[in-house]
């Protein structure tokens, strides 16, 4: 290899098919992967080229030491699975985000009228003191969901046994389909309640005992999203449209 | 459809729709896998550990090293399953991907790449298909990606054959073949278009 046959710079779009077969050299990989990230167009490339590329394993398909199976759950069942990485979608501003804040504030606002007094009457919506007396609890937590579905907030407190949905802008869904919210902890996945968004795509829905069922909150580990026929289902049905970690 | 249409369904059809539904299963398991679910992760291991494990002994050609690496791309995958992005390719890409990578990072990394023996490559960069010991599991998959393969020219045919299968970089190519590094460059970009466009890829 010499220098001269290194590329110019100005040719970046057209290792597309080499990245995709890990043909660069570490300097021209990490310089693609640059121009990718401001590329969406080459992103789309090198994924067809991808499918391509992988398409080519069915030819050397190899069956793998015996041993390996029981070794590799093995080792699953010792390691930690990532953490979705949270992207706010920059196409969407704030927009969902202050809603939340609005929600919470108004919450903690309510906690502070009550100032230890009982509410009269014409008081607060129950929801807003429900998410106020859920986040103010001694255990309670916040969980952001993100993803295709749209952002979703939801606090909850294993000593309160309540957890409240909060979300704005969400899809309308069918008359005999329902937005499915499941507690997600170790292995599987539980409901942990269903809600429809109102005619805006607005949610605040407080999940009581029978809406959690078998939802253990103090072992919680995240919270998905799915849409389900209107009864709800046994187990979440792909994609799980939004979800986040505690 | 009418009977006579059921008989004389071209048999090319099956096989992509067969391929078709097993691309299908693997990308409705990695949501569940998402979720820590180990039942579905097995399921996952079962249906694409021959495609993940040859890409990586065909790239490492050492057994003992193969087993080993295909087990850190399989916990890999049971690790990185949560960021899986549903819409950017299928799950069986991203296996592949990975496992592909993976096999190329260590091949790269390891004093085995300065021995390889580069004339053993070149002699054997033009077929190199399953011999008995490989799994015939994906059988018509793989009939269907070989009449692909074969519809590129020659030149291109064996220079994707080089990066792919053997994991050269297109520097390691193009001194082995002993061309300029934009013709390897241009061969394999047009072998990879013509090889999407045969397999009806959708990105």
């Amino acid at each position: 290899m010499t220098d001269a046959r290194h590329d110019e710079p100005d040719d970046l779009a057209a290792l597309a098919g080499l990245y995709a077969l890990d043909a660069l050299e570490p300097v021209d990989r990490h310089r693609f992967e640059g121009y990718l990230a401001d590329h969406p167009e080459a992103v789309d490339e090198v994924t067809g080229f991808r499918e391509a590329a992988s398409a080519l394993s069915s030819v050397t398909a190899t069956e793998p030491g015996p041993a390996l199976r029981a070794s590799v759950m093995d080792e699953i069942a010792r390691t930690r699975q990532d953490a979705p990485i949270v992207v706010l979608d920059a196409r969407r501003p704030g927009g969902t985000r202050t809603r939340w804040l609005a929600a919470v504030a108004a919450a903690l606002i309510v906690v502070a009228a009550l100032g230890g007094y009982a509410l009269g009457t014409g008081g607060p919506s129950p929801q807003s003191t429900e998410l106020a007396d859920v986040i103010t609890a001694s255990d309670g937590q916040v969980v952001e969901l993100t993803g295709t579905g749209g952002d979703l907030l939801v606090a909850f407190s294993p000593s309160r046994a309540r957890a409240v949905v909060v979300a704005s802008g969400l899809a309308p869904v069918a008359s005999d389909r329902t937005y499915e919210i499941w507690a997600l902890e170790g292995s599987g996945a539980t409901s942990a309640g269903r809600f429809r968004p109102d005619g805006d795509g607005s949610v605040e829905v407080v999940l009581d005992e029978g809406d959690l069922g078998d939802v253990d909150l103090s072992s919680v580990e995240g919270f998905g999203v799915t849409v389900e026929p209107a009864g709800g289902s046994p187990g979440p049905t792909p994609p799980i449209l939004s979800q986040g970690s505690v | 459809m009418s009977p006579t249409a059921d008989h004389t369904a071209p048999v090319v059809d099956l096989r992509t729709r067969r391929s078709a539904g097993l691309t299908a299963t693997l990308d409705a398991l990695v949501p569940r896998i998402a979720c820590g679910d180990a039942e579905a992760f097995e399921r996952f291991y079962d249906l694409v550990v021959t495609r993940v494990h040859g890409v990586i002994r065909s790239v490492l050609r050492d057994p003992a090293q193969a087993d080993e690496v295909t087990q850190e791309v399989m916990v890999e995958l049971w690790r990185t399953a949560p960021n899986f992005e549903v819409g950017r390719g299928s799950a069986q890409a991203w296996a592949v991907t990975i496992a592909h990578r993976r096999a190329v990072d260590r091949v790269r990394s390891s004093e085995a790449s300065k021995r390889r023996d580069t004339q053993h490559a070149v002699a054997n960069a033009d077929v190199d298909l399953p011999g008995p010991e490989q799994l015939v599991e994906a059988r018509l998959e793989s009939e269907r990606v070989t009449a692909a393969l074969a519809e590129l020219t020659a030149a291109q045919r064996q220079s994707i054959e080089l990066a792919y299968f053997r994991g050269l970089s297109h520097v390691e190519v193009a001194t082995l073949l002993d061309l300029p590094l934009g013709t390897v460059k241009t061969r394999i970009r047009d072998g990879l278009i013509r090889l999407r466009d045969r397999l009806g890829v959708t990105p």
